[in-house]
Parts: C-alpha cells; structure tokens; sequence
C-alpha cells in the first residue's frame, strides 16, 4: 500500500500535469489517407503472414523490444532534459 | 336589372380567363421571382437580363418528365408571351425521359418586357427531390456560350448541417449500445478535402448521474465519421449511454487547416481548450437534449463500476481486507507483504492510468499510438486478387488467388514434417535457437548504446 501509495501520487501529479492536453485516439489523415487505419489493416495482414512464417514474429518482437528501449530514453530524455544518461 | 346581369356575367368569365388557363398548365399568376419561389420553392427559377437569343436545355436523367415555361415578369397571365413565344401553351415539353430538348427564344423586345424575363422549371418530380437528383438545366446565349446554370439541390448549396438526432431540447431514452447520434446536411464541393472531410460529433452530460467513461464527472462521447463525397449527406453512429440527465451536443463539419506541399493533413485528435488548431469548422451545431432514463442493465454495469475499483477491488483484490482484523479475509503475512508490494490490479490500474492520462497525450501519444498499433496482436486477412486471362476465342477465365490460403497450406505443409526421433516438427527445433539469436542481438545493440553513453558522460 506504501509504494501504490507513491506511485499513484506520482502518476496522478502526472496526469494533472498533463489533463489539459488533448488525448490522441488516431494517428493523422494525410492527404486524405488515413495512416491510422492503413497501419492498423497493414500490422494485422503482418501477423496474419508472421502466424504462417514463424522466424518473422521473433524478429518482429525484437524490433519491438528495441522500439521500447528507445521509447523509454526519449521519455527519460523529455523528463530530465541534460540530466539523461548520454545526454550532451 | 337583367342586362345587367348578363354583362356582370361577361365580365366576371372575362376576368376568370387566366385562372383558366394558368389550370391548363402555361405560366403561373406570380409577379416576382420570390412569390413563385415562395408558392413553390422546388421550382427552379431562372432570370435572364441581358436582350439576346436564349436557347435553354433541359436535362434529367432522373425519372422525371420535366417542361418548361417562360414568363415574362412584367407581363402577368393574360398579357404574357404575345409577342416573344406564341401562345399561352408551355414553350418547353419534355417527353418522359427525353434528356435533351432546346428551343430558342428573344428575350426582349416585347415593350415594357425587354431584358426582363423569366423562366422557370417544373417537373412532375420536382428537382431535387428523389429520383431525380441529376436534373439541371442551363443557358446558352448565341453559339453556346453559357450564361445560366442551375443544378440541384435547388436553392442552398452552402456547408451546413441541417438537422441533428438526438433533437434539440428533446428527450430520448438510452437503451444499450443503440443511442444514436446522427447529423445531415450539405457540403459544397468546393468545401470538401477528399477523405478528410468529417463529421465531429461530441456530447457530454451537463447533470444528473455522472459515473464513468472519459470524466469522473460526467460521460462524455466522442466521434468523427468520415463523410465520404460532397452534397448532401446523412451520417450516424451507436453508442453506449448509460448517464440520463441533461446532454449537450456539438456537432460540426471539419476539414483540414494545414497542408504541407499541398497535401492536407487532418489531426482528430488535437483538440485543445481552445479549439482543434489543425481543423477548420465549416459548420456548427450545438445541441441539448435530455436522456430521461439509461436501460436496467446499464444502470447496473454502471454502479458496479462506480464502486469497482473503490470497494469491490478493495475488499477482494488489494490488500484492505488483509489487514481488516474483523473482516473474514483477515491475514497478517499478506497484510504486511501488501504494504510494500502493490497488488496485481493496483499496478494494472497504475499502468493503465499511465498510459490513458501521460502516454496518450499529444504530442508524444502519436508515438505511443503508433507503438500501440504495432504491439496489437489481431489479424487481418491477406487481400486477395484476380487475374483475368484474356482469350483471343471468345472463352477467357479468371484465376483468384487467396495468399492467406497459400500460406497456411504452405505453413500445414512445414510443421507436418517432424523428426522421427524426437517427434518436434522444424519449428520446434529450430525456433529457440533463433529466438536465442534476437535476444542476443538486441542485448548487444542495447548494450552498446548503454556504454556509448558512458562513454559520452566520461568525456563531459
């Protein structure tokens, strides 16, 4: 309870912080194509070929897992400006 | 006293004439364009000004049988059309389906009438009305020059919307997944952003039992369909509402604000306190209606969430009942372990809450919208495709083919092969070590990134 206590103080000072942002839903129309739907229709035929060719699900999974990584240094970066690891 | 009678007679037939023969179908008894207008506002009228020879061109592919009268304004029933056109009789006859028919005329010249005529179309449909949502007619002047066009709709081809479901200040009762939000109206085509043209819809309740869903305050909806071509349109969706009470509703027709090189790019979602930056309103509605009563089951679902994660999760989930000493679920190791250690749902909660409230949020939500949709894990079938085979004898053929059907038959094939001895199939065999592969690949590009940073961090 003591450390769901400091998290959820945390993440609530969090999204207080951020409520007046809009939340997004959908990736951008561009040029009349929806990039949302193509991305979602192109992921899904994706699995459907991985489901059949095994090997491309693994690799896929460590894209993935990369993708993450650098996802949680880009947040760390916007949260703590120079003070991020490598950061110059 | 009985000439008398007669000649009132004479006089009374004299004057009834018109009306007689504005019932045999010639020109009606209107002085201005608008009183026609306003007798009948499906008739399409036109005015032509300058002094000229007018042909004037008839089309509807639709079912109707339209025909056509010219009327001179100045000039009512019963002076009318002496000198330019002839006769009382409609100048202009259409045969049924006839697409095409003209006929030319002088505007002018028939004294105080000069450049100051007036034609109108009727039909038996009238235009604009149903089946017979292709009709238009137009002007030429001389050797076809056009001078007047009209098309249907008749009269208002402004971006607007024309009607809303729920209506305003309306009541409706909210049954499960079928309260309907539903909108129509017009956009012109000079308005309309091919596939980027939508509907946004966006209701809140005002009062009354708000439980869940986008607030903790109020339910709240939310919605953008496509509209799919200019002109008229009529679009609508279900959903849930389960909060009665008083609702408002904004209801407006949006396209693209900014393109880049030309290319407009629509951002739904970018929606601010002080409006979405990236879109244009074309058209606005507000609306207030009010949801009198949500349907049994919603009401339920609803107060169980209400109390889900409070007390429900509370008592059986967490570790409250623990450490309640009178309450039967009473256990001091568990009590004390749920002290530090968050249970499952608390840290499902606490991740959900981090994603919806802090990843969600735009800007960065496009990257975690994006990373979502690739982590999703449904499936979409292959597209299939047709080749034709061309024949120069008259039999030709079509092959169709299914990838999803290759694959999987090619996939069956595979794994029904096996090693006799120990009975795995290739995937099975060879899987880990490719797995082990991955795993150690990506371990050493993580790695190396880790220590490149050290490496930076030694040199500052």
């Amino acid at each position: 309870m003591i450390i769901q206590l400091i998290i959820a103080v945390f993440t609530s000072i969090l999204a207080a912080i951020f409520a007046w942002l809009p939340s997004v839903t959908t990736l951008p129309t561009i040029g009349g194509y929806n990039i949302d739907t193509a991305l979602a229709q192109g992921v899904g035929m994706f699995y459907t070929y991985a489901g059949v060719v095994w090997p491309v699900s693994d690799v896929f999974l460590g894209f993935l897992f990369l993708i993450g990584y650098y996802t949680l240094k880009m947040v760390l970066k916007f949260f703590l400006g120079h003070r991020a690891p490598g950061s110059h | 006293m009985r000439p008398i009678k007669y000649l009132s007679t004479i006089i009374g037939l004299f004057f009834l004439f018109p009306a007689f023969a504005f019932a045999y179908g010639t020109c009606p008894g209107a002085t201005t364009a608008e009183s026609l207008m306003s007798s009948n506002p499906s008739i399409p009228i036109f005015t032509v000004s300058p002094v000229g020879v007018y042909s004037l061109y008839i089309t509807d592919t639709g079912s109707a049988s339209p025909y056509g009268y010219i009327c001179d304004l100045t000039h009512p029933i019963g002076a009318l059309n002496s000198g330019n056109f002839g006769s009382y009789n409609p100048l202009l006859t259409l045969d049924s389906q006839s697409n095409f028919f003209s006929t030319a005329y002088t505007n002018g010249g028939n004294g105080s009438g000069a450049g100051d005529t007036m034609v109108y179309i009727n039909s038996t449909s009238p235009f604009g009305g149903a089946g017979s949502d292709n009709g238009y007619a137009f002007f030429t002047v001389g050797s076809g020059n056009l001078v007047g066009a009209y098309s249907t709709p008749p009269g208002d081809t402004t971006t607007r919307i024309d009607s809303v479901v729920p209506v305003p200040d309306s009541s409706a009762n909210a049954t499960s997944t079928s309260f309907t939000f539903s909108a129509s109206g017009y956009v012109n085509g000079n308005d309309y952003a091919t596939s980027s043209t939508m509907l946004h819809i966006r209701a809140r309740q005002l009062t009354g039992m708000g439980l869940r869903d986008n607030s903790i305050l109020s339910q709240g909806v939310e919605f953008y369909i496509p509209i799919t071509a200019s002109g008229a349109f009529s679009v609508s969706t279900t959903t849930n509402i389960y909060s009665s009470g008083q609702w408002t509703a904004y209801y407006a027709i949006e396209t693209p604000s900014i393109t880049v090189f030309g290319v407009p790019i629509l951002f739904e979602d970018f929606w601010l306190p002080g409006g979405n930056f990236f879109t244009k309103s074309l058209a606005v509605i507000y609306d207030k209606f009010e949801v009198a009563t949500s349907s049994s089951f919603e009401q339920q679902e609803a107060a169980i969430d209400i109390s889900g994660n409070s007390i429900v999760a509370s008592t059986t989930v967490s570790g409250a009942n623990n450490c309640a000493a009178l309450s039967a679920g009473f256990d001091l190791g568990a009590c004390l372990t749920s002290l530090v250690q968050p249970s499952d749902a608390e840290l499902a909660d606490d991740v959900n809450t981090v994603k919806t409230k802090i990843l969600a949020k735009a800007p960065w939500g496009y990257v975690y919208r994006f990373v979502s949709i690739l982590s999703a894990s449904s499936t979409v079938a292959l597209p299939t495709f047709n080749v034709d085979i061309a024949d120069n004898t008259a039999a030709s053929g079509t092959l169709a083919f299914d990838p999803g059907d290759m694959l999987s038959g090619g996939g069956t094939l595979l794994s029904g092969i096996t090693d006799p001895h120990s009975g795995k199939n290739m995937r099975q065999i060879i899987e880990p070590f490719i797995q082990l592969f991955i795993a150690i690949s990506v371990l050493i590009i993580i790695f190396h990134d880790l220590m490149a940073m050290g490496h930076h961090q030694k040199h500052k």
